[in-house]
C-alpha cells in the first residue's frame, strides 16, 4: 500500500470519528438511552441515503455549455478544415525530399492537391506541423499492423522481447524513404515550442509498443516500460541516421544489444525491489507531475 | 499671445463638441434598413458612401503623414506584422482592397521581388490588383508606385482599379488573396462587402483583413487616467483630432476616424460575420493588445 493510499484511508477513519462523536452529543442532549442507538443508525442511513441521491442527481445534470452553439459550429467546421489540412499534408509529403520539413514543400503539396499557394497559411507553424502529421499517420501505421500481428486483445505474445524489436524495427523502417531530411525533424522537434507536442507523440508510439506487446501493468514498471522504450527507441533512432551498412543491419544489430541491456536492467530492478521502493516512489511522482505540466494525463484507454 | 488664446479657445470648443457627440452613442440609435452609421451619427444608406469618399478625398494627400504621425509609426509594424502572417508565395493572385495608396500592395511586390530573385527559374506569374473606391487615393498611390519603381515586370502584374467593394467588376474564382486593410470599417454593408470577396476567390484562397478593433481587457490602455476614460479612449478623442487639425488641417475626417472604430464590431462578432460569409479556418489575432486585428479565413 503506498503512502497516499493510507493517508486517505486514515484521514476518512478521522472524519467517521467525528460523525460519530457529532451523533453521541446528539443524543446526549435527547438522553434517551434506547431511542440512542435507533436514532444513530437512522441519522447515518439517512445521511448515506441524501448524499447518494445528491451525487445520482449530479450526475444526471447534463454539463452546461455557455458556448455550446459554438462548439457545434466548430467541430463541424474542424472536420471539414481537417480533411483539406490532411489533403494537403499527405500531398506535400511528396516534396519533403526536395524541399525539406519546410513551408515550401507545404505550398507545393497545397498546389498539387488543387490548392493556391496561400493556403499554406492554415499551417501557422509550418513545417513541424507536416512533421507531426507524418509521425502521426506512422504511429497509426504501426497500431494497424501491431494489430495484425497480435490480434485485438493483444492478451498473450509468445516472446515481448521479439515483439518489441520488432514493432521498433517497423517503425524505424518508416523513417527510411525520408532519412536524408529526418535529421531536420529531429531538430525541429526538439525545438522548445515543439517539445510538449513531440514529446506526446512519442509517448503514444511507445505507449502502444507496450500496450500490443501484453503489457497490462498498473504499477511503477508502466513507467519504466515505456521511458525505457522511449529511450531505445530514441538512440535506435539517431544510430540509424549514421547508419551506412546495407539495409541497416549495423541498427538491428544495435537495437537488440539495447533491448537485452533494458531487459538485464529490468531483471536487477525486481531483485531488488524492497530497497528500490523510495526511489520509485520519487520517480513516479516526478513523472506524474512532468505529464501534468505537459497536459499528458488523459485517459487513453 | 491672443492667437493661442484663440487657438485654445477653438480647441476648447471642439472638445466639447466631441464629448457631446459621443453620447449620441449611448442612445443606441435602431439601425433600421435604410439607416446606417457614420462615426457617431446615424445617416442614410446611400449617403455614406459619398460621405466616406469625401472624407478621404480631403485626406488623400496628407494619409500616411497622420498614419505615421496618429500611431507613432506603429502602423507600419502592423502592416508588416500582416504580410508576415500573409506570407505571399509566387503564382498568388492578389486583390488588395482599399488599398489605394499601396502600403499593403508594396509590401506584397517587395515580398515577391525576393522571391523572384531567390528562385529566377520559377516562372510563375503572380499578381497584384489594388482597388479602391476612391480614385485620388490610387492617385496618390501611382505616383508613389512610380517614384519607388513599384510597377508591373516580367513576374508580377500591377493593376489600378477604381471601384465599390460591394460590387467587384471581376469575374468568380480569380483570386488566391484578398486583403483589406483599414477599409472595411468604412464600407456601407460589411456583409456584402464578405460575399463579393467569397465570390472571386478560388476555392483555398485566403481572405485577410487588417483593421482597428477593440482593445482587449486589463491591459495598460485600460487604464483610466483621468475622467474615468481610459487613455486609449482618451488619446482617441482629446489627441487625433487636434492632431489632425494641426497636421493637415482637418478635424471631422479624423473625429470620424476614431468614431467609425468604435462602431466596428468586436474581434468574436466580426469573426462570426466572415464565417456567416462562407469562410472556414477563421481565425484573427490581436496586435497591441487589440488596437487592431487580423483577420483571416478560407474559402474551401
Amino acid at each position: 500500500m503506498t503512502a497516499s493510499s493510507l493517508n486517505a484511508s486514515k484521514s476518512q477513519n478521522r472524519k467517521l470519528q467525528n460523525v460519530n462523536k457529532s451523533h453521541k452529543i446528539c443524543s446526549r442532549l435527547l438522553s434517551v438511552p434506547s431511542l440512542v442507538l435507533y436514532a444513530e443508525q437512522k441519522n447515518l442511513d439517512d445521511f448515506r441515503a441524501r448524499e447518494e441521491q445528491k451525487e445520482a442527481e449530479f450526475n444526471k445534470q447534463p454539463i452546461e455549455n455557455e458556448n455550446e452553439k459554438e462548439n457545434e459550429e466548430k467541430t463541424e467546421d474542424d472536420e471539414e478544415v481537417m480533411e483539406i489540412k490532411n489533403k494537403i499534408l499527405e500531398a506535400s509529403l511528396a516534396f519533403v525530399t526536395a524541399n525539406g520539413w519546410t513551408r515550401q514543400a507545404i505550398v507545393k503539396g497545397a498546389e498539387q492537391a488543387g490548392y493556391p499557394g496561400t493556403v499554406h497559411g492554415m499551417f501557422p507553424s509550418g513545417g513541424i506541423e507536416l512533421i507531426n502529421f507524418y509521425y502521426l499517420k506512422c504511429n497509426k501505421d504501426l497500431v494497424v499492423q501491431m494489430r495484425e500481428k497480435v490480434g485485438e486483445k493483444s492478451e498473450k505474445v509468445g516472446d515481448p522481447k521479439e515483439f518489441v524489436c520488432w514493432a521498433l524495427k517497423e517503425r524505424l523502417l518508416m523513417l527510411d524513404p525520408y532519412i536524408k531530411t529526418w535529421p531536420q525533424a529531429l531538430a525541429m522537434m526538439s525545438l522548445p515550442p515543439n517539445v510538449p507536442t513531440s514529446l506526446a507523440n512519442m509517448l503514444t508510439l511507445v505507449d502502444d509498443i507496450c500496450y500490443y506487446s501484453g503489457d497490462r501493468s498498473i504499477d511503477f514498471n508502466w513507467y519504466a516500460r515505456r521511458i525505457g522504450l522511449a529511450t531505445i527507441y530514441k538512440a535506435t533512432e539517431l544510430y540509424m541516421l549514421q547508419d551506412s551498412s546495407p539495409q541497416y543491419e549495423s541498427t538491428w544489430k544495435f537495437l537488440q544489444r539495447r533491448i537485452a541491456d533494458a531487459s538485464l536492467v529490468h531483471d536487477v530492478l525486481i531483485q531488488s525491489e524492497g530497497a528500490t521502493q523510495h526511489l520509485t516512489q520519487a520517480v513516479t511522482s516526478a513523472f506524474t507531475t512532468a505529464r501534468n505540466i505537459l497536459g499528458l494525463n488523459f485517459e487513453r484507454r | 499671445m491672443i492667437r493661442r488664446a484663440f487657438f485654445t479657445s477653438f480647441l476648447n470648443r471642439q472638445i466639447t463638441r466631441t464629448i457631446f457627440s459621443s453620447k449620441i452613442i449611448n442612445n443606441n440609435v435602431e439601425e433600421t434598413e435604410n439607416l446606417t452609421h457614420f462615426g457617431f451619427e446615424t445617416v442614410k444608406a446611400s449617403e455614406k458612401a459619398d460621405k466616406v469618399h469625401k472624407v478621404f478625398e480631403n485626406v488623400a494627400e496628407s494619409y500616411d503623414l497622420m498614419n505615421d504621425a496618429m500611431s507613432a509609426g506603429i502602423h507600419r509594424v502592423w502592416k508588416d506584422v500582416f504580410l508576415e502572417r500573409f506570407y505571399p508565395t509566387q503564382g498568388t493572385k492578389l486583390l488588395d482592397v482599399a488599398g489605394g495608396t499601396g502600403d499593403i500592395a508594396f509590401r506584397y511586390i517587395n515580398y515577391i521581388k525576393k522571391l523572384v530573385k531567390a528562385n529566377p527559374d520559377n516562372n510563375v506569374q503572380s499578381s497584384v490588383t489594388i482597388y479602391d473606391i476612391n480614385q485620388h487615393m490610387l492617385n496618390v498611390g501611382m505616383k508613389r508606385a512610380e517614384r519607388l519603381g513599384f510597377q508591373s515586370n516580367e513576374a508580377l502584374d500591377v493593376d489600378w482599379v477604381c471601384g465599390d467593394a460591394e460590387k467587384l467588376p471581376f469575374d468568380d474564382n480569380q483570386f488566391t488573396a484578398y486583403t483589406i486593410a483599414f477599409g472595411i470599417r468604412n464600407v456601407t454593408n460589411i456583409d456584402n462587402v464578405l460575399r463579393e470577396a467569397y465570390r472571386v476567390l478560388q476555392p483555398g484562397g485566403r481572405f485577410m483583413c487588417l483593421e482597428f478593433s477593440h482593445i482587449e481587457d486589463s491591459n495598460l490602455l485600460q487604464w483610466q487616467a483621468f475622467h474615468h476614460k481610459n487613455i486609449y479612449d482618451q488619446y482617441s478623442f482629446q489627441v487625433i483630432p487636434p492632431m489632425g487639425q494641426i497636421l493637415a488641417s482637418q478635424w471631422e475626417p479624423y473625429q470620424y476616424l476614431v468614431e467609425s472604430i468604435r462602431r466596428f464590431p468586436k474581434q468574436q462578432d466580426f469573426k462570426k460575420m466572415i464565417r456567416a460569409a462562407g469562410f472556414r479556418a477563421v481565425d484573427y489575432e490581436n496586435l497591441t493588445f487589440g488596437v487592431c486585428a487580423i483577420h483571416s479565413g478560407y474559402k474551401v
